[in-house]
């Protein structure tokens, strides 16, 4: 079985901590989601487990092996950041050819037959695409270099509505074609909350939720009806957050037990990954 | 078939529910074959491994039934077994709910009698 | 041979820079030709072939890491592999430019005068042609593998360091070689400071003396390799940026 451990790391910057003690396993083919608010630390531990800079103390372990005893190429994951590493001069067309280069089991065909999809130019350089045709450029790499883990961080930034779209298919295909692992970070919660089995909430360094996606849903639900009609049913149920207009009121509550059938006039629905995010996340100011 | 994201239902049952409703419905036919897990996934946007568990549920209750290489088929006697399941439940998921209803709006039972007679003549 | 994917990487990462300077030298060959032929009885002589190449790979050296090390990161490329990559890539290069640059020697020779301040070096060590140019084919290799490491540890002292260690690198170093040092000499007798080069370094490398030739070898190789030890270990807590 293959897995990517991350063992007690934590990471400090300056008087900062970003990552306290973080522990976490991705297994193979599954598509995780890694959520966390801005400054969470996602994109820190993803910087860690792509060898871009080092943790604190602590470990990345690839299939058993730690990763600081991999001696020439850490060839079984690939990370996909919102940071360029591309050389400014290289033509898209090149780093297809250096990325299979490095990677024997990319599918340079396929990302090929991706750039005519998304419309990107094969003979442009990095330097001269913008802001989202470079993230399409570092998603089809992503997409096509076939490694057992593929992490994203914020892969659909600064891309329209259409090309999101086709991003989730594409991911979609490519995980059911040859069973990679997806890690996806992302603030787009709700895009995301069908595609992922898996989902990591990560708040202020430190993981608070690492479960399955239906597990995390299971944990509650959306109670919505006229103000008193909802205060009666929730009380003494553990609420964690509301939303009041006028006299109608929508409460979320966090509960693992049966709904009771005769529901008096309320409305019942599946709390939404997002909105349970929210309320996990929720700062102390921010009530 | 149709999902809805905002209903309370899970995902998975919602796939279940609606392969069934396809099945009584004649939709897809007794030993025809299914759209496949990934064919599911793709047209929806959703995790195979969901998509999977809602069939499982299928397979476990014999209404369809997996052909090793090729794909998901429905099991002859599907129609049956559905209908059978869905009689059951029809009390408590339809009765149940009418009659309280019913109560709560004045209606007497013969009101009721006479809305369903009205019901199905307008067949 | 079959290179890996990392060495590859370097050597067609720097192929432009090094194709245009042997564009630049042969143009520049071109007319010192031209020139000599044309001017009777002219006396100029061409060299510092050796010596160009040596500031030109100073300068590539200087130039590299950022892009490669982004670039190698991406690609799973562990900062091992990538000093690995860049020694042996180092030499290749060295190997190379070395040939080349001989033969662009004894090309110009037939025509025109040249000199060659590797070939002087040599020569104070050995009288025999044949040896002198293979020594010189040896000599090249070593400083110019000499330069593109110290051009690469120089960049990579700059990428390690934050902006403030950057800024007093680059004021006090020149500084000190620019103001400081002429100020002190013109008050103070500074040749104290030549005392290791005259004193301990030219007696091991005396070409009057049998050992005279391999301590020069000995001393380049050593240098060279302490370097890039140096830059093996600034690249192993290197992190981007």
């Amino acid at each position: 079985m293959s897995k990517v451990q991350a063992i007690n790391i934590s990471k400090n910057f300056d008087h900062t901590i970003a990552l306290d003690n973080v522990n976490l396993t991705f297994d193979e083919n599954k598509i995780y989601g890694l959520l966390g608010r801005n400054g969470a630390g996602k994109t820190t531990l993803l910087n860690i487990i792509s060898n871009r800079i080092f943790p604190t103390s602590g470990q990345i372990v690839i299939n058993n092996v730690n990763m600081n005893d991999i001696e020439s190429q850490i060839s079984d994951i690939y990370v996909v950041s919102e940071k360029n590493l591309f050389p400014a001069g290289m033509t898209v067309k090149d780093v297809f050819r250096w990325t299979k280069e490095f990677f024997s089991d990319f599918d340079e065909n396929k990302a090929i037959k991706l750039s005519k999809e998304f419309h990107l130019p094969r003979n442009k350089k990095t330097k001269s695409l913008s802001t989202g045709y470079l993230t399409i450029l570092k998603d089809i790499v992503g997409l096509c270099v076939n490694t057992k883990f593929v992490f994203f961080d914020e892969p659909v930034l600064g891309l329209d509505a259409n090309h999101r779209d086709m991003f989730y298919q594409c991911l979609l295909k490519c995980y059911m074609d040859n069973n990679s692992t997806f890690v996806i970070s992302t603030h787009l919660i709700d895009e995301v909350a069908n595609l992922v089995e898996n989902v990591v909430i990560i708040d202020d360094g430190k993981i608070i939720k690492d479960t399955t996606c239906e597990e995390l849903l299971s944990l509650g639900y959306t109670v919505s009806g006229t103000r008193e009609n909802v205060d009666a049913f929730t009380k003494g149920k553990n609420v964690i957050g509301e939303d009041i207009l006028g006299n109608m009121k929508a409460a979320y509550i966090l509960s693992a037990e049966q709904l009771p059938d005769n529901t008096n006039g309320l409305e019942i629905s599946k709390i939404n990954l997002q909105k349970l995010f929210i309320e996990l996340t929720k700062k102390e100011a921010e009530q | 078939m149709k999902l809805n994201p905002n209903s309370q239902r899970p995902l998975y049952l919602q796939i279940a529910d609606q392969l069934e409703e396809d099945i009584i419905v004649g939709t897809i036919e007794e030993e025809a074959q299914i759209p496949s897990t990934n064919e599911v996934a793709l047209r929806y946007k959703i995790n195979p491994a969901t998509v999977l568990k809602g069939m499982n549920i299928l397979v476990d209750e014999k209404i369809i039934y997996k052909k090793r290489g090729i794909g998901m088929f429905v099991c002859e006697g599907a129609y049956e077994n559905i209908k059978v399941k869905r009689q059951d439940k029809f009390y408590t998921e339809y009765i149940d709910s009418m009659v309280s209803e019913a109560k709560k709006l004045n209606l007497k039972k013969e009101d009721l009698i006479r809305m369903i007679d009205r019901r199905y003549n307008n067949e | 041979m079959k290179l890996k994917s990392s060495q590859k990487y370097y050597l067609s990462s720097i192929k432009p820079a090094i194709t245009i300077f042997y564009i630049v030298m042969l143009c520049l060959s071109i007319v010192s030709i031209i020139l000599n032929l044309s001017l009777e009885g002219s006396n100029s002589s061409f060299g510092g072939v050796a010596a160009a190449s040596i500031i030109f790979l100073f300068v590539a050296g200087i130039c590299s890491f950022s892009e490669e090390f982004n670039m190698f990161i991406q690609n799973g490329i562990t900062r091992k592999e990538l000093w690995k990559g860049f020694s042996v890539s180092i030499l290749i290069i060295a190997c190379i430019m070395s040939v080349i640059d001989l033969i662009i020697l004894f090309i110009l020779s037939l025509i025109i005068n040249t000199e060659s301040l590797v070939l002087m070096i040599t020569s104070t060590y050995v009288d025999n042609m044949v040896l002198k140019v293979i020594n010189a084919f040896f000599l090249q290799i070593i400083f110019y593998s000499l330069a593109l490491t110290i051009g690469y540890f120089i960049r990579l002292i700059y990428y390690r360091m934050n902006k403030f260690g950057r800024i007093i690198v680059s004021i006090t170093v020149p500084g000190f070689f620019l103001i400081a040092l002429p100020i002190l000499s013109s008050f103070y007798d500074m040749s104290f400071l030549l005392y290791f080069f005259t004193d301990i370094l030219a007696p091991l490398i005396d070409p009057t003396k049998l050992y005279g030739l391999p301590m020069f070898y000995l001393l380049f190789i050593l240098l060279t390799i302490g370097i890039s030890l140096i830059n093996k270990q600034l690249i192993r807590k290197a992190t981007i940026k």
